[in-house]
């Protein structure tokens, strides 16, 4: 076990250049592309004192490698800045009141696709070549192309607007009232005994986790079946049939476990399209999380908040990777010595 | 290599692939049709209010009119241009600065090798969409903006095939004998990296485009691609979400159908090329 | 003979339907395993030996089939048995251990807990009864019961290969299949096998299986010898017979090529030519056109099986006697 937790310190290791690679990119996007942040501010009638205050207070007077290590500084002391609108708010605060709405999203919409990848890949890889495998193989291939507003517009014509079954927009209905605890909706009514705000809240989150999770759940089909596809012409399954272990485990319980290896290592990859999705998931449906906000902030010019969103995105995208590494590595016994 | 004869003979012990290149090659065929035939086919002024707002589809319009009154046919068909033009153009310029990085780090190895595949890994791990807007953002819109957003997600993907091929290439042996032989990179690079490359690229590229497609829609979705009143299927898709609710799909859903069929098409041609080019990769 | 038959195989047939192409893999086999018997099928590879193998236990690769033929274990024609029903014989009736050590085992479950796993899926025994035959196996094949917690991949290939054999007695089983048990393994470790194998058919009244490439490992371990050759069984008997009158060419072509250190001749022989494509058979006697005493009935009509002297010969140089 040691090992592990050699294994651990070196993956954690190599975290830190990735995170200031991304950082670095994110400052570079933002100080040294043509684009004028203060101009785009302020517009193109200000008073040039005006501009000078700004760029006075944006740290933009100094020298680029000024600028970059206060950047790093800053960001290192869990400063994001303070946003430039609307009571000034520090930018770190805004993100926490939007993270838990999108981190709601994403763990069901998440769920959603690997149920249906896991369901979908496996049945395809146990019947190879039929038409069965091929209906699956253009499933994929469909799924991962429709766009999302684009599917979500059709649940809210269809589940919102005809059938009147399924909020079309936001977390909650008006007149629920659940205290925030996590801001996790589905958590906080759990935690605070309330069934009404439990079933509103997943009510809520149908239409847009099922449109993530069908978006996203091609890319897992692909990768269960032709992965379950090779563990099935291993060796080890065929000695474990020989065995006379029942089918039904042999493909549930050990080819399943191995294939979904290969499917781990990819999931942090897939994260980075969880949340390029729940951008356009969270506009689609109005959900108040980061994306939405990002999008927001965009239109209002607002430099300190979109700087800020971008990296947390960085930093959230690294953490996971690092996560998934992590419990890759527990889970495969021969990563470990 | 490929020839036509073994092409044929792939094609026909594999119907679907055929069938699916024959698909997606088509729906690619059909879009690009209309992109270049746009102002001969499409009814009316995709920029002009030309009848009442809103109006259902119907014989004089096909697809409905919008809320300002234009035609929806109209700017489906000239849509097609700006998508395919923004698509095609980022992601060549992907191409070509990703494969320049490639061979530069694939060649010269060490530190430089070391730098930019972490850089590159980098890009591409994060999120392709939210890259794309934070550039976009800073850039401001614009076609070209859009352009240089898209283009800079996709860098990482051929960067990081041309380097592997310059890498695998590299240790073979008869590259190697090539070299002590005073073989010059470019020798090297047409004569035995290009023919490895090549068959894979259409795919990739292919591949690429289909991406690209729901890249450059979401972006103007967003807001943050070509600027209004540019006919664009991801902008329009957005401008009909306010009417949606009250029942008015038409506006929204022919756009983005069409985003869909494109990015199916390039999908299905990738996906078929791939079983035709090179049949021991399955899917 | 006086052992009792506890497997009879009679005209065995398994193809691999590849869309217009057949591959007779297993083109009409037929012999007999008594209890506690080693039976050894020796053949070049692609002779259908280790697709014989599988065709006993119902296990072969999609898209192979058995089209005709009977498998009569203790009685029962295996063949017709249903799935479920097989599944309860596989395993606890006739076991199977493979060529490839590393890869016959699952990689993220302790070694213990497979074998565990093996006996629990067929007596009913709680997990510790289970965990205590379990190592009582263990040992019996030389592994420390204290590496019932490791993973596959910390044993080496030798060791893996003896919790396999351990898995596949550890529920009792009348027959093991063994298919090219130590080819994969180096010479030491390999003859450590054999004996390991010996030791469980004088011990537990096993019979074994043996399919292997190797004749003069055969003749060391094996009760009878059975040769294949493009799907056919060529000749089939005991192994002091085989090896001391051997009929069929084909039999004294894979003798001869043994290096002998006995005889002076150091000249290493070999059978010319190459194994047929069994896609597309060569008429006849699928031997004749590597066969020196090939005659014109060869090429032409596929040899009869007959029984001479308690073996089984396929050939017309013992018809025309």
């Amino acid at each position: 076990m040691a090992s592990l937790k050699a294994y651990i310190i070196t993956r954690i290791l190599l975290t830190i250049p990735m995170i200031f690679i991304l950082l670095t990119l994110v400052f570079f996007i933002m100080r040294i592309l043509p684009g004028d942040p203060v101009l785009a501010i302020v517009g193109m009638k200000a008073s040039p004192e005006q501009i000078e205050r700004l760029r006075r207070e944006l740290g933009l007077d100094k020298s680029w490698l000024e600028q970059y290590i206060d950047y790093v500084a800053m960001i290192f002391r869990g400063d994001l800045g303070r946003s430039m609108i609307w009571g000034r708010r520090p930018v770190v605060r805004e993100i926490w009141d939007r993270f838990p709405a999108t981190l709601e999203l994403t763990i069901f919409g998440f769920t959603v696709s690997v149920l249906i990848g896991l369901l979908t890949g496996v049945l395809a890889a146990l019947k190879p070549e039929t038409k069965v495998d091929v209906s699956l193989r253009l499933y994929g291939i469909v799924a991962y192309a429709l766009f999302i507003p684009l599917l979500g517009m059709l649940f809210q014509l269809v589940f919102g607007v005809y059938l009147r079954v399924f909020p079309v927009a936001g977390r909650k209905s008006p007149l629920v009232d659940v205290p925030v605890i996590t801001g996790l909706y589905t958590l906080d009514s759990i935690l605070s005994g309330s069934i009404v705000g439990f079933f509103d809240a997943l009510w809520h989150l149908f239409l847009p986790s099922l449109t993530l999770g069908i978006v996203l759940s091609g890319v897992y089909t692909r990768l269960v079946r032709t992965s379950m596809v090779e563990v099935l012409r291993e060796d080890f399954i065929r000695a474990l049939l020989a065995r006379g272990i029942p089918r039904d485990r042999v493909v549930f319980v050990h080819a399943l476990k191995n294939a979904f290896i290969p499917v781990l290592t990819m999931m942090g990859l897939q994260f980075a399209l969880l949340l390029a999705g729940a951008v356009l998931t969270e506009t689609t449906f109005s959900w108040p999380g980061i994306g939405t906000f990002l999008v927001e902030r965009i239109e209002y010019r607002d430099y300190t908040t979109v700087q800020g969103t971008i990296v947390f995105y960085a930093l959230l995208v690294s953490f996971v990777s690092l996560a998934v590494d992590i419990i890759y590595a527990i889970i495969d016994p021969r990563i470990r010595y | 290599m490929i020839s036509l004869e073994n092409l044929y003979k792939l094609a026909r012990r594999r119907k679907l692939d055929f069938l699916l290149t024959v698909v997606g090659g088509t729906i690619v065929f059909i879009v690009i049709v209309m992109a270049i035939l746009a102002p001969y086919i499409s009814p009316y002024d995709p920029y002009r209010s030309v009848n009442k707002a809103l109006l259902p589809p119907s014989d004089q319009h096909f697809m409905g009119t919008d809320n300002l009154g234009r035609d929806v046919f109209s700017r489906v068909i000239y849509g097609s241009r700006t998508v395919m033009f923004v698509t095609l153009v980022s992601t060549i310029l992907s191409m070509s600065i990703g494969t320049l990085l490639g061979l530069i780090s694939g060649f010269y190895g060490r530190i430089v090798d070391r730098i930019l595949s972490i850089i590159m890994d980098s890009i591409y791990a994060f999120p392709g969409l939210i890259l794309a807007i934070a550039v976009a953002a800073m850039l401001g819109p614009g076609v070209i903006n859009t352009v240089v957003s898209i283009s800079v997600v996709y860098i990482p993907t051929y960067f990081r095939m041309i380097r592997g091929q310059v890498l695998s290439v590299k240790n073979q042996l008869y590259v190697e004998a090539a070299v002590a032989l005073g073989a010059r990179s470019h020798t090297i690079l047409f004569k035995y990296i290009l023919p490895n490359v090549l068959p894979i690229l259409p795919v990739v590229f292919s591949m690429n485009i289909a991406d690209a497609v729901l890249t450059e829609a979401g972006l103007s979705f967003l807001g943050l691609g070509v600027p209004a009143p540019i006919p664009d299927w991801g902008f329009d898709l957005k401008n009909g979400q306010r009417n949606l609710l009250a029942g008015y799909w038409w506006i929204s859903l022919f756009p983005g159908v069409f985003i869909v069929l494109l990015a199916i098409g390039f999908s299905l041609l990738s996906e078929g090329l791939n079983e035709l080019l090179n049949p021991s990769r399955r899917w | 003979m006086v052992t009792t038959s506890l497997l009879s195989i009679r005209d065995l047939r398994a193809y691999y339907m590849l869309g217009d192409t057949v591959v007779k893999a297993v083109d009409g086999v037929s012999f007999d395993v008594g209890e506690g018997e080693i039976a050894a099928i020796v053949g070049e590879s692609g002779s259908g030996k280790s697709t014989l193998g599988l065709a006993i236990i119902k296990l072969l690769p999609y898209p192979g089939r058995i089209t005709g033929g009977k498998v009569l274990f203790r009685g029962v024609d295996l063949v017709d048995l249903p799935e479920e029903e097989m599944a309860k014989i596989r395993g606890r009736e006739i076991s199977a251990v493979f060529q490839d050590p590393l890869t016959s085992l699952d990689p993220l479950i302790r070694v213990g807990d497979q074998i565990v796993e093996t006996i629990m899926s067929h007596f009913d025994l709680s997990k510790d009864e289970a965990r205590k035959q379990a190592e009582k196996y263990m040992k019996l094949v030389g592994i420390p019961p204290q590496r019932f917690y490791d993973y596959p991949h910390q044993f080496s290939g030798g060791m893996r290969q003896r919790i396999m054999i351990a898995m596949a007695i550890a529920t009792r089983p009348k027959l093991i299949i063994a298919d090219e048990p130590t080819t994969a393994l180096d010479v030491i470790v390999q003859a450590q096998i054999m004996e390991l194998f010996k030791k469980l058919k004088e011990e537990l009244g096993l019979s074994i299986i043996l399919i292997t490439h190797d004749i003069a490992l055969a003749m060391e371990v094996a009760d009878k010898i059975g040769v294949m050759y493009a799907g056919h069984l060529m000749e089939y008997g005991s192994s002091i017979d085989i090896y001391e009158k051997p009929v069929h060419p084909y039999t004294r072509g894979l003798l001869e090529a043994v290096p002998n250190i006995e005889t002076s001749d150091m000249k290493l022989r070999y059978i010319k030519g190459n194994p047929p494509d069994l896609a597309s058979p060569p008429s006849g006697c699928r031997f004749h056109p590597r066969c020196p005493y090939r005659m014109d009935i060869c090429s032409s009509k596929e040899p009869p099986t007959v029984l001479l002297n308690g073996r089984i010969v396929k050939c017309f140089l013992v018809g025309e006697e």
